[in-house]
């Protein structure tokens, strides 16, 4: 099994980008867990996936544990709650040190990275969390988004409310809901922009169509939310629900740094009968998704342009695999 | 979703970076988040950085898993993506 690639695709007419794609050679890894005993996919998800382990982990267990009805109160544990978010925090910084100091060509800031790195990996306890957080809170204060001047050239999707697990059940519908999730009958973003829309700076770029620059802001409020939840973990502790949803039918959700992620679990005795995954990436590179509108009528001068265009959108849109962007002519 | 295949290191190379095999196929990564990384251990890439470094047994063990997903679920895995 390959990890695959994002392909996305620019269609360029040497003064602006007419049209963008997105393919996928990433496997739907969650079909394959079909007819596998329960236990052998608690087993085999955290060893399935890398940089969102424990998030998988947690909505795989939790759901599960729903749709095996052994519990009225499913919720997460503590443990549950702080590894996702030391989790979320590690691919935030992973974001903002590591990939765009480097797209925008600025000094690596690999080594600070590495230091936030090394230090979340040693937090131990809810002690430990609560001195990280306040490290990291103090940290946050001195740092700001990268800034661009980009703005919206055509109406943007709609931001994926916050749903709990059990509102979920009725949004899942047909069967390529997992490959190409749409709410409503329509594309959605998730992600940091989605929980922090009402942040006032958030709030103010948004009204002005700075989108871009709306998900970078987001994505700091994100990491003072997380970073003040370690603090106080009854403040993030909606960060992760589940529900039994149907006789043997159990569905979690987990919101991770990219977004909103949900399994769906259906049991047949002690074997799947049908398991989805939704994750963050489906829903910001559906084909009619905020990636593909945002894309089309940018102006580019040059194909060099267009390519460093669709990386920042990308990029601020937070995929969870490689991405590779080509540029055709019209 | 990022899938954790665990890769073998063929080679170590200058300035934190090393050659690793994927499915037949060499490519550079960096492993300056990992440490004491040798020639024939097992890391977990994201994005052309080793993440975590796997210990033989719990390698063998991935891939063990990986495997028994066999064939035929890989086909349907991978039929359908958009």
């Amino acid at each position: 099994m390959e990890q695959g690639v994002l392909q996305l695709e620019l269609t360029w007419d040497g003064r602006q980008i007419v049209a963008a794609g997105v393919a996928s050679t990433r496997p739907m890894a969650a079909r394959a867990l079909r007819g596998l005993p329960f236990a052998r996919v608690l087993e085999f998800v955290p060893r399935l996936f890398g940089l969102c382990r424990h998030a998988q982990d947690s909505a795989a267990r939790l759901s599960l544990l729903a749709a095996r009805g052994q519990r009225s109160d499913i919720s997460a544990t503590p443990a549950q709650t702080l590894a996702v978010t030391l989790e979320a925090i590690g691919e935030h910084l992973w974001r903002l040190l590591l990939d765009w100091p480097q797209l925008r060509g600025e000094p690596s800031r690999q080594g600070e990275f590495l230091l936030w790195r090394k230090r979340l990996l040693g937090v131990a306890d809810g002690l430990g969390a609560a001195a990280f957080g306040a490290r990291l809170l103090a940290w946050l204060d001195a740092e700001a988004p990268p800034c661009f001047d980009d703005r919206l050239r055509s109406a943007p999707v709609a931001l994926l409310p916050r749903l709990s697990a059990a509102e979920w059940e009725s949004h899942f519908h047909g069967d390529h809901f997992s490959e190409r999730p749409t709410f409503a009958g329509q594309p959605a973003e998730t992600g940091a922009l989605a929980r922090h829309a009402d942040d006032p700076a958030v709030s103010a770029l948004l009204a002005d169509g700075q989108r871009l620059q709306a998900r970078l802001q987001a994505r700091y409020a994100d990491l003072r939310g997380l970073a003040r939840g370690l603090a106080e973990p009854e403040q993030w502790s909606t960060c992760l629900d589940a529900a039994a949803v149907a006789e043997r039918c159990g569905l979690a959700r987990v919101e991770t740094a990219r977004g909103t992620l949900l399994h769906r679990v259906e049991l047949d005795g002690d074997r799947v009968a049908r398991y989805a995954i939704v994750a963050p990436t489906e829903w910001n590179f559906h084909p009619q998704g905020a990636f593909v509108r945002e894309m089309a009528g940018r102006p580019a001068r040059t194909r060099a342009e267009a390519a460093l265009a669709a990386r920042r959108l990308a990029l601020s849109l937070d995929p969870c695999a490689a991405f590779a962007v080509t540029v055709d002519d019209a | 979703m990022c899938l954790a295949l665990p890769c073998r290191i063929v080679e170590l190379r200058g300035a934190d970076q090393a050659l690793i095999d994927v499915a037949g196929v060499g490519k550079e990564i960096s492993l300056a988040l990992v440490e004491d990384v040798a020639v024939g251990d097992y890391v977990i890439v994201h994005v052309g950085y080793a993440l975590t470094r796997l210990d033989p047994e719990g390698a063998e063990k991935t891939l063990a898993l990986f495997a028994e997903l066999g064939a035929a679920a890989l086909q349907e895995a991978t039929r359908g993506v958009a």
